[in-house]
Parts: C-alpha cells; sequence; structure tokens
C-alpha cells in the first residue's frame, strides 16, 4: 500500500483500526485504520469511495460492521463516552437538512440545545458561530428566504456552535460561490488550529489550499496518505497536460492505487 | 407557510441575549399554531352549527365539547402529531440529530409536546367560549368537568401517538389514513355496547336523566395517556422497557374501565323532580333539570291557561317526569332534545306548543286513538279554541277544498259540522263555555267516553 | 405505454391505487354486514370515510417529485393534470359505487359517486393553495365538521352545506359536489399544485 503516514500532532482525537462498514451487499469501508489529530484533515476520493460512511461513523450516525472507533480516548460502546463525545464533536451532513420556517438564529439554538450546550452560554455561542460564516446581517433571518450557499453556512454555524474538539464536514463547499470559498477555507485553517478537522470533498483544490493531511480513501480503503505538498509531488511526475499539481497527484495516485489492488490480487 | 406569530427581525432587542429555547421555537414556528388555527376552525364550524342544540342545557353542553372535541380534535391530533413525527425525516434532519448528544426522549418531547399544547390551549379556549355561551341559557347541574380533563387527555394522546406514527412510518398517506381511521374507530366505538363502548373516548350514557360519575372520564384519561406513553417510550426512551410499564398501567387502566358498566352513571336525582307554578291550572310542572325553562313554558302556555280560568274538572298540572302521566295529569309537550322546541332558552314556536298541550290535555295518550265521532268533533272544537293557530287553519282549509274537489260528501259533512261546533263553543258566553267545558272535562278516564259523556255543541 | 408506466410511477401512482383497493374492500365489508344491509343509515359513516381515503390518496398523488423540473417540460401539462385527475376520480367513483350495493338513491351508491366527486374537488383545491401533500387535510376537516353538525335542526334542509350528508339524489348537493369538482379540478388542472420548497 502506498500510505505515507504523517506523524500526527497532538493526542489524536480519533483513532479508528480496522474499520469496516457494510451496506447489505456492498462494502462501505473495508479495514481502514486511521488517526486523526488536531488540524484540518482533508478526505479525498471518488463518489462512492466511501468517503461519507467514514464520517457517518465518526460522527456516531452509523455503527461500523466491524472494527475499532475510538473518539477522544473513549470506546463508543459505551453510552456515557458516546454521549460525551457526541457533545464534543459537530457534523454537517453531506444531506444537510433544516427546518425553513425556523430563522438562523433559531435553528442555530436549537442545534445547540441538541448538543446539550449550557443555556448561559447558548445565545453568545450561537452569534459568534453564526458570524464566523458571514450570516450576521441574516441571523433572523428565516433559512427558507436564504439562497442555496447561505443555507450551506447556516449549515457550517451549526457545526461549529459548540466549539467543537472534533468537526466533520461532509461536502462543506459544495454550493458555496469561489469568493465564499476562499473565506471558508480560511475558516477551516482556523478552526483546524485548535480542533481535528475533517473535511470530506471531492475538490481537490479545497484540499489543497486548506488541509494539512491528505486522506484519499478509494473503494474502501486508505489509498494515500501524506500532506498535499507531497500529493501535488506525486502529480508532477506524471502527464501535465491537464489540472494542476494536486489535482494531478490526485489521480496520480488513485492510478496507483487501482494498480496495487489488482497487481497485489494477482500476485 | 409563515408562522403565525412571526415578528419582523427588527423587533429583535440587540446584542447576544436571546436564544430561543426549542420548545419556544417549535411552539411558534412550523406546524404547531397552524394546527392550533385549523383545530379552532373545525371545532367553531361544528359547535356554532349545532349550538341551538346544547346552548341552554350544561350537560348537552358537556356531551358535545366532548364529542367534537374527540371526534374532530382526535383525528386532526393524530395527522397533525403525524406530520410532525415525519418531519425529521422530510427534512432530512434526522442525521444531524441521530450525531447529537440530547437524549431521543427530550428530543421527542420537545419537538412533540408544543403541539399537543396547541391542541390542547384550543380545545380549552373552546371549552371556555361554550360554556360561557351556554351559561345565560342554563339551569344549574349537569356539568361534568372531568370530562373535558379527558378529552383533553384524549387529544395529547392523539397528538403523541401520531407523532410516535409518522416517525416510524414517514409515509405521505400516513397522517390522512391514520386520521380516517381514528374517524372510523371512534365512532365505532361511541355506537359500541360493552367493552368497546366503555373502552372508547366517548362511552355512551344519556344526558338527558344520566349524571356520568366524576372519576369516570379521568380512567379514560389515564387509559388513553397511558397507551400513548406507551407508545412514546417504546420508540424514543433509552431504557425501552420502561414502556413495559405504561403499559401495564394502561392494561390495569383498560381492566378497570371495562368493569364500570353501571357504575359509570347514576340517575340524576333532579330528573325525578318538577318545579311548578302556583299561579295556573293546571299547574305547569317543568323538569327539574330543565328548570330555569318555566317561565317561558308558562308564558308560552299563558293563552291556554287564560282560556280556561274559571273551568273545573282540569287536570291538575302538566307534568315533566320521565314516567306515564296520572289519571289527573296530562304530560307537557317534549321540551328536548334541545334545537328543535326550545332555541337558546325559548319556546320557539309558542302558538304551536300550546297547541301541542291542548292536544295533550284533550287527547291524552290513549292506546285506541279513534275517538266516536261526536267525542272527535268535540275534542277538535276545544283545542281549536284553547289553541287558535294559523298552520291548523290553513290546513282546515286544504281539506275543505280536497274534499270539495273529489265530492267526498262525507268528509264535507264531518268538517261543517266540526266548524259548526267551534264556532258554537266560541260564540257562547264566558259563564256557559265555563260551564260547558267542566262538563267536558268531567270524566276522568278519557280514553274510555263515551258520546253521552260529552256535552253537546 | 413505458412513458405512461414512468408517469405512474413518478407520481406514486402504484401507492394510489393500493389506498383505492383498501378503501373499496373496507367499504365492501362494511356495506355488507347484515344490519348496515337493511339500515341505510348506517352506511352514512362509510360515505364519509371511504370518499376521504380515496381522495386523500388522489390528492397524494398529485405531488411532484420533481416540480422545477417538470415545469421545464416541453410537454403541456394541463392535459396530463387533467387526464390524472380525471382517470382517478372516475376509478374512484366506480370501486367505491360498486362497494355499497343496495338501494342506491337512499345512502348508496349515488350518494358515494357524489361524495367523491366534491371530495375530488375540494382536495384539488386544496392541492394548489396549501400543497399536494397537506391537500387531504381540509378535505378531512370539513367531513368531519359537518359529519358532527348535520343533523341539528336547521342544517338538515340546509343542502348547501351538508351536501355530503344527503341521502342521494338531492338535487342542490349534486350541484353543490359538482360545483367543487369543476372549479378544484379545473384551478388544480390551470394552476398545478402549490410550490413547495423543500426538497423531497
Amino acid at each position: 500500500m502506498t500510505t505515507m503516514t504523517r506523524p500526527t500532532t497532538g493526542t489524536g482525537a480519533v483513532q479508528v483500526s480496522g474499520l469496516t462498514v457494510r451496506h447489505r451487499r456492498t462494502t462501505a469501508l473495508d479495514g481502514v485504520d486511521l488517526d486523526f489529530g488536531t488540524g484540518v484533515h482533508g478526505l479525498l476520493g471518488p463518489n462512492g469511495a466511501g468517503k461519507t460512511s467514514l464520517i457517518r461513523v465518526l460522527a456516531t450516525v452509523a455503527r461500523p460492521t466491524g472494527g475499532r472507533v475510538e473518539l477522544f480516548g473513549g470506546d463508543l460502546t459505551a453510552p456515557r463516552t458516546l454521549r460525551d463525545a457526541r457533545r464534543r464533536l459537530g457534523y454537517l451532513p453531506q444531506d444537510f437538512g433544516y427546518y425553513p420556517g425556523f430563522t438562523v438564529r433559531e435553528f442555530v439554538a436549537y442545534v445547540a440545545w441538541l448538543k446539550e450546550m449550557p443555556a448561559d452560554t447558548t445565545p453568545a455561542a450561537v452569534e459568534r458561530a453564526v458570524a464566523r460564516v458571514g450570516l450576521a446581517d441574516r441571523i433572523d433571518a428565516k433559512i427558507r428566504t436564504l439562497s442555496g450557499g447561505m443555507v450551506r453556512r447556516v449549515g457550517i454555524a451549526q457545526a461549529v456552535v459548540n466549539a467543537p474538539q472534533l468537526l466533520l464536514l461532509d461536502e462543506p463547499t459544495a454550493g458555496l460561490d469561489p469568493e465564499q470559498r476562499v473565506e471558508f477555507r480560511s475558516l477551516l485553517r482556523e478552526l483546524g488550529e485548535e480542533a481535528t478537522v475533517i473535511v470530506s470533498t471531492h475538490l481537490v483544490e479545497d484540499v489543497a489550499a486548506a488541509c494539512t493531511d491528505v486522506t484519499l480513501i478509494e473503494r474502501g480503503r486508505v489509498a494515500y496518505r501524506g500532506t498535499p505538498q507531497s500529493l501535488a509531488a506525486l502529480g508532477r511526475d506524471g502527464d501535465e497536460s491537464d489540472g494542476n499539481t494536486t489535482e494531478r497527484g490526485y489521480t496520480a495516485a488513485l492510478r496507483a492505487h487501482r494498480t496495487h489492488l489488482t497487481g497485489g490480487g494477482q500476485a | 407557510m409563515t408562522a403565525l406569530l412571526d415578528r419582523p427581525a427588527t423587533d429583535a432587542p440587540p446584542g447576544p441575549s436571546r436564544a430561543p429555547h426549542p420548545f419556544r421555537v417549535e411552539l411558534l414556528r412550523g406546524l404547531a399554531p397552524w394546527a392550533g388555527l385549523a383545530l379552532f376552525l373545525t371545532l367553531a364550524w361544528a359547535l356554532i352549527a349545532k349550538s341551538a342544540t346544547w346552548q341552554g342545557s350544561w350537560s348537552e353542553t358537556t356531551v358535545a365539547l366532548r364529542m367534537a372535541g374527540v371526534m374532530l380534535g382526535g383525528p386532526l391530533a393524530l395527522a397533525a402529531g403525524c406530520w410532525q413525527g415525519a418531519r425529521e425525516r422530510r427534512r432530512r434532519t434526522d442525521e444531524l440529530r441521530a450525531s447529537t448528544a440530547r437524549g431521543p426522549l427530550a428530543q421527542f418531547m420537545t419537538a412533540a409536546l408544543p403541539l399537543a399544547l396547541w391542541v390542547l390551549a384550543v380545545y380549552a379556549a373552546t371549552v371556555g367560549a361554550a360554556l360561557l355561551a351556554c351559561a345565560p341559557y342554563a339551569s344549574p347541574g349537569g356539568l361534568a368537568p372531568t370530562v373535558f380533563l379527558s378529552t383533553g387527555a384524549v387529544l395529547v394522546a392523539c397528538t403523541l401517538t401520531g407523532h410516535v406514527v409518522g416517525a416510524r412510518l414517514p409515509w405521505r398517506l400516513t397522517a390522512p389514513v391514520l386520521a380516517v381511521a381514528a374517524f372510523g374507530t371512534f365512532g365505532l366505538s361511541m355506537n359500541a355496547s360493552g367493552v368497546a363502548g366503555l373502552l372508547g373516548p366517548i362511552p355512551e350514557y344519556a344526558p338527558d336523566f344520566e349524571l356520568l360519575a366524576w372519576w369516570h372520564p379521568l380512567l379514560t384519561a389515564g387509559w388513553f395517556l397511558s397507551l400513548a406513553s406507551t407508545a412514546v417510550l417504546a420508540h424514543a426512551a433509552c431504557r425501552r422497557w420502561s414502556a413495559l410499564i405504561t403499559l401495564a398501567a394502561a392494561a390495569t387502566t383498560a381492566l378497570v374501565l371495562s368493569g364500570t358498566g353501571d357504575t359509570m352513571t347514576h340517575r340524576d336525582p333532579r330528573a325525578g323532580q318538577q318545579v311548578c307554578t302556583t299561579t295556573t291550572t293546571p299547574q305547569i310542572c317543568v323538569n327539574a333539570t330543565r328548570a330555569a325553562l318555566l317561565p317561558e313554558v308558562t308564558k308560552a302556555l299563558s293563552g291556554l291557561t287564560d282560556r280556561l280560568k274559571g273551568v273545573g274538572n282540569l287536570p291538575a298540572r302538566f307534568e315533566d317526569l320521565p314516567r306515564r302521566s296520572h289519571a289527573d295529569e296530562a304530560e307537557l309537550p317534549t321540551l328536548t332534545p334541545y334545537g328543535w322546541t326550545v332555541v337558546r332558552g325559548k319556546i320557539a314556536d309558542h302558538d304551536r306548543y300550546a297547541w301541542e298541550a291542548a292536544m295533550q290535555m284533550v287527547e291524552a295518550d290513549c292506546a285506541n286513538p279513534q275517538a266516536p265521532g261526536r267525542v272527535e268533533i268535540a275534542d277538535r272544537a276545544v283545542v281549536r279554541y284553547l289553541a287558535p293557530t294559523d298552520p291548523q287553519d290553513s290546513m282546515r282549509e286544504h281539506r275543505f277544498e280536497s274534499a270539495r274537489a273529489a265530492d267526498d260528501q262525507a268528509e264535507l259533512r264531518r268538517l261543517t259540522a266540526e266548524q259548526k261546533a267551534y264556532d258554537h263553543l266560541r260564540t257562547m258566553s264566558t259563564a256557559d263555555r265555563r260551564a260547558w267545558l267542566t262538563r267536558y272535562f268531567a270524566p276522568a278516564d278519557r280514553c274510555a267516553r263515551t258520546e253521552s259523556e260529552v256535552p253537546a255543541l | 405505454m413505458t412513458s405512461f408506466a414512468l408517469y405512474a410511477r413518478s407520481r406514486a401512482l402504484p401507492t394510489t391505487l393500493a389506498a383505492f383497493a383498501a378503501a373499496t374492500l373496507f367499504t365492501l365489508w362494511a356495506a355488507t354486514r347484515p344490519e348496515t344491509y337493511v339500515d341505510p343509515q348506517r352506511r352514512i359513516p362509510l360515505l364519509a370515510l371511504a370518499p376521504l381515503l380515496a381522495t386523500s390518496a388522489i390528492g397524494v398523488s398529485l405531488h411532484q417529485y420533481a416540480q422545477e423540473l417538470d415545469r421545464t417540460a416541453a410537454r403541456p401539462w394541463w392535459r396530463l393534470r387533467l387526464a390524472h385527475l380525471l382517470a382517478l376520480t372516475a376509478l374512484a367513483a366506480l370501486l367505491l359505487a360498486m362497494a355499497v350495493p343496495g338501494h342506491s338513491q337512499e345512502f348508496g351508491a349515488v350518494a358515494m359517486v357524489r361524495n367523491i366527486l366534491g371530495a375530488t374537488g375540494i382536495t384539488a383545491a386544496a392541492a394548489v393553495l396549501v400543497g399536494a401533500r397537506l391537500s387531504w387535510l381540509p378535505t378531512l376537516l370539513y367531513f368531519g365538521a359537518v359529519f358532527l353538525s348535520y343533523s341539528a335542526p336547521h342544517l338538515r334542509t340546509a343542502t348547501v352545506w351538508t351536501w355530503s350528508m344527503q341521502p342521494g339524489p338531492q338535487r342542490a348537493a349534486w350541484a353543490v359536489a359538482m360545483t367543487a369538482f369543476v372549479v378544484g379540478g379545473a384551478l388544480y388542472v390551470a394552476v398545478g399544485t402549490r410550490r413547495e420548497r423543500e426538497r423531497s
């Protein structure tokens, strides 16, 4: 396997070993070992590679079929550690749902309550989270009056309202315009200074711009792990006709992994 | 959809001082206020349309409020609860919710109870309004306040159960099917006898002369609430086995309820009593359950009693008890069900009511209603004299015309004889007429009168 | 045929047909019970419940999963909408009319057809005003309120309000039901269901 393990910073909020997730006949994740510490971690991979399955397991929404998942050093099978982990995580699902009749403030406060934030710190935290995504002037607008990109930002605001130590963002930049994406990346970097941020995306440029670490997932396995720079370095060796270096690195790493899989099978 | 209490954002006080509690948000946003409005309009329509049938009697008002509350509010609460329960799937917020620390039961209650609260508040307001609307016309007694508690509990139970069903079966047809099924089931149980009726939300009884035991509606409330709690706990509790406790409570309540057949109601002690006038002959008596109607009835019959002044051998009273009249009594024409004869404390048609009273005096309930010819002619003349009304006149005209058209000589002779008898009675001197009427009312057994017992006209 | 089948599936018509079947079987079962068969009055609840169930299914079937996409279609939608509404109404009326055997003029097949027409009209109008997914609600509330109050003294003769509880061939009741059907149906055919913003 072409895995290049990069030394993780800190204790590692997320530790995953032998993680397997199966949905009926398909295997979404197949014996994945990963650990994530403080910083922004990009999850890359083609559609259906298993990114969302990994994020959902880490978000405690899906149960792994096999393997071990530890969040903040605790096993998720015990109700108390599970609850404690949930208080400390923020999650933006790929298919972010909301209540159109609620205002931004109401919705984010609702999520704060769901995350069992103390009532006295909630109001300030809500305003801070909404301001962070640049929606301070629309805080009392109903979500149904917002544009698609704004709704996506509400999704990010609800995910960060509890200043999570583990932030899981599944395709957060979908629907954001280029300017918002730039702002969002700087928000990501800011958040990654204190928390473990895991961002799943299919946009390689997001990873290059914001992530300290890239994990490439392909067919349920870790195909590549390293810094965005080392991924770009892979791209420099290959065909230079198309795309930027990180994108070419992504393609090269995928190709290498596929060759490895088929080749490994034959050996 | 915009929420009812939607305020412009400019009303918001500045600064990070407020973040509405989810319960408050659920209370003011989304479905709950609209469901409340829909319930209010529906209840208002049904109750106003039927107002004549309950205004004037606390018992009838109690029954009408229970019926409307359960039969209209129940299905609506189920459907609205179901809609609200399916919301997380519809809005795709279930994924986000599943990742949060707040316990599922707390989440459930925060999403479900505001709707229940709206339904309850609207029902309470409707009860209050209906009681106010009834008060000016009603005789005291017969109100069963626990019935309203029971109906409120049934509505809350319906909302919670609907929510569970909606969350478990989040299909678009679930809510209407649930509502229609509830409509049918509640209706069936209402007409069912035995255990099915006792376990239903509206056990049947006769509010005219029966009083509901005060504790019975509370049992019904407990039964429905414990059933709904079982569904809620099985659906959302961390410790699902706790649903067994409420299930046991439900089973116990059901057992107790199904054994309450005879003790559910007791006879209204007032139904066996009546209040009477002392100034008229015959006395006019009204059942104690509707004592407030006595002045109105007396007024409606004042023409009749005026004409009977000084006449002897009259029945002692018009009685209004749930039994056959005694020999010296005439039956008071029926005042119930409300809405027909009596509308909001008034007798709708005084002339007709007086005519019915005259008929009761003259043609008492006889097994063989066909009196001999001369007796019948006298009876008709007396009724016509005591309660002369327009409809009677036009009917007589009509009979005359059809007899003439058909050349029915026998009928024509009879009608002419009736007219002559009446004219004679009407044109007598007051003293003669009193004497004649005294003799006319003399036979004690009105059903066995022979022609010789009735004075000639 | 294939495009018809695809359209049917896009509107969840199999569910609708299943609802019709359920309503018909239930009505048939209830209407043929001996005590109901001899006393037409006992069929009154069926004349409310069965049309409610059938028209709820019709109303829900008007929901468009991909409304924005449908709007961009070159096909003239009004014809499809008209055909959709008429076909389902006719089918429901036929099935449920057959489900109430016995005297047709006295709370029987005639009243069933009338109630289905009227209820469909209200539901179609509601689909335009509040959206297809809640279109059954106004009909349910209206039928419920009328069912509970039609026995009131002055409402017995108020056919215009209590058309759904009239025994059968009363002209005024038919006029109201037909008006509801034509107006509600035309509104739906012309305008389509209310736009529902949330994705589903």
